[in-house]
């Protein structure tokens, strides 16, 4: 009796084991049409780029510098957006106020504006014929200048900052908050001890998406900053620039962005979760 | 996943290097200019130049600038719509240089250029791109209407090269029959090379150029000369130009022996072509 029940309790656990083993793969055959849809166009770049078409092309100051330039911008536009983005997210997640869906509204805008007359709504407000003309005559130049292509990228990849932030400030429960201030925290030592670290894996996820929007912004900067080699031609608009007349390097310009990217995103998602260890007390 | 660090960092670490192991540019980009006349010495002129004219201007403004070393030309380039309405919105630059003609016929009804400045740097010679070796044998306008060729044009009224091809078959008669062969209409001169330098059309209307820009992948047929229209590339000095001395010995530079020379180099005509 106890062997034929020992037999049927481990039938019952290795039934229940190639269950789990059939709907993972299930699962996961059903992720590759995406998976291949996203890697194919990318994985074909990389295969068009020839040794001596990347050397050419690549390896050069132009590149190079359009590169730099589009990495240090990105990271900049990010640091920004993180500074100016998380008070408005707590704001959005913890507060009721009269216009709050037109905030939330607004928060979106630059996702349904074309990046192009995102651009030439910056370059109207910056511009000579909005405030530029003063802040030029108090020495600030911003249009068709590198300061020009951060602020593009703030106005474009803020949206994606924001909501995963706000997102992970509505996730923390109330009663820690609540805790932490009768324990006698204030609102700031709660934010940093408490909300941010409860937060931190969708911070770190709103982070990743702008800065990859960031690097990968092309139109708004275009329209606002220019296309000044060394200055602010950014790697997309560099890959714009050639392909009207030299197609290989283009191509060699695109793979070279699409594998430092995913290379520095890795290295962000393996940064971050090591760093931040979210711990719940049961 | 820390083998995945290591991957990570090592891979970008090899293209990091390698970017920064390319030769520096010759002469001064980066970092902030000084304002003109703030040493007493540079001028710095920004000309917006469209993007197809980019390897022969890049080249000419090196040799310009080693000729004169006194005078930077900071070049933006782009599509020439983008690039007026970026002059005109900041009024600001020296030199407008448009892909064609006709968008500098925009700027002087916009008033933003000096007429009188005005010079002709390059022509532009239309011409039936084929794919490299011809494989569908196309050798006139004639064949273009062909059942079973496809075709695509630059798109009329948006793209300069748009109005030059609807001119030229609406010379020889075969407007309506060429175009039941369009797949598509291009939106801008490099798309239209694109399409037959990637295979996807066997024909388009293009520029003599386009032979130049892919050797490889296109060949060209040249078209009957009674049909042709010849456009070309101009250059003038903007009217918010601070630095006009300056900024005409460029275009002067561009339209000289050796400025010339450098834009044959890279595939452009720069005699007009005797009809």
């Amino acid at each position: 009796m106890q062997a034929r029940r020992g037999r049927r309790l481990a039938d019952g656990r290795s039934s229940a084991r190639w269950g789990r083993a059939r709907t993972r793969v299930l699962v996961a055959l059903l992720s590759l049409p995406l998976l291949l849809y996203l890697v194919g166009p990318v994985a074909g770049l990389i295969v068009r780029t020839t040794p001596s078409v990347w050397r050419s092309f690549v390896c050069c100051w132009e590149a190079a510098s359009a590169l730099r330039l589009s990495l240090v911008t990105a990271s900049l536009a990010l640091a920004i957006v993180a500074v100016i983005g998380t008070p408005v997210a707590y704001w959005l997640a913890h507060y009721d106020f009269r216009g709050k869906g037109a905030v939330d509204t607004l928060i979106d805008l630059p996702l349904v504006l074309p990046p192009a007359a995102a651009g030439f709504a910056l370059l109207l407000l910056f511009g000579n014929q909005g405030m530029g003309s003063w802040l030029q005559a108090h020495g600030l130049r911003i249009s068709l200048t590198p300061l020009a292509v951060v602020m593009a990228q703030v106005f474009v990849a803020s949206p994606f900052y924001v909501k995963q932030a706000r997102a992970g400030f509505e996730a923390v429960p109330r009663d820690l908050r609540l805790a932490s201030a009768t324990l006698g925290a204030g609102p700031g030592r709660t934010f940093l001890r408490v909300t941010a670290p409860l937060a931190s894996h969708a911070l770190v996820a709103g982070a990743v998406m702008t800065w990859a929007r960031a690097l990968g912004e092309f139109g708004a900067t275009l329209v606002f900053a220019g296309a000044f080699p060394g200055r602010t031609e950014t790697m997309p608009i560099a890959i714009y620039t050639h392909s009207t007349t030299n197609l290989p390097a283009a191509i060699a310009l695109a793979s070279t962005l699409a594998i430092v990217s995913f290379a520095v995103l890795i290295l962000a998602r393996e940064i971050a979760g090591r760093r931040l260890r979210v711990y719940v007390a049961p | 996943m820390f083998s995945g660090l290591r991957w990570a960092v090592l891979l970008l670490g090899i293209l990091l290097v390698a970017g920064c192991a390319g030769k520096e540019e010759p002469g001064s980009q980066t970092g902030a200019a000084p304002a003109p006349g703030a040493t007493g010495k540079k001028v710095r002129l920004i000309a917006f130049v469209g993007a197809a004219s980019k390897p022969p201007t890049t080249e000419a403004k090196e040799a310009f600038e080693k000729a004169n070393p006194n005078i930077v030309v900071d070049i933006s380039f782009g599509g020439s719509g983008t690039l007026l309405n970026q002059m005109t919105l900041e009024e600001t630059g020296d030199i407008y240089m448009p892909g064609s003609d006709d968008y500098m016929e925009k700027a002087e009804a916009k008033e933003a250029v000096v007429p009188e400045t005005r010079k002709i740097v390059a022509y532009l010679v239309p011409m039936i791109c084929v794919q490299s070796g011809n494989p569908k044998n196309i050798q006139s306008l004639e064949d273009l209407a062909r059942p079973g060729i496809v075709v695509a044009l630059a798109k009329a009224g948006a793209v300069c090269l748009g109005d030059v091809s609807d001119e030229i078959l609406q010379s020889a008669g075969l407007e309506k029959q060429v175009k039941k062969n369009v797949l598509t209409y291009a939106a801008s001169c490099d798309q239209t090379q694109q399409l037959v330098q990637l295979g996807e059309v066997d024909a388009v209307i293009g520029w003599d150029a386009f032979k130049y820009w892919a050797p490889d992948d296109i060949d060209v047929v040249p078209i009957a000369r009674e049909h042709l229209r010849v456009r070309n590339i101009p250059a003038a000095v903007s009217v918010y130009s601070e630095n006009r001395e300056a900024a005409e010995k460029f275009i002067a530079f561009l339209t000289s022996e050796e400025g010339k020379a450098i834009f044959t180099k890279h595939g452009y005509s720069v005699t007009p072509p005797s009809i």
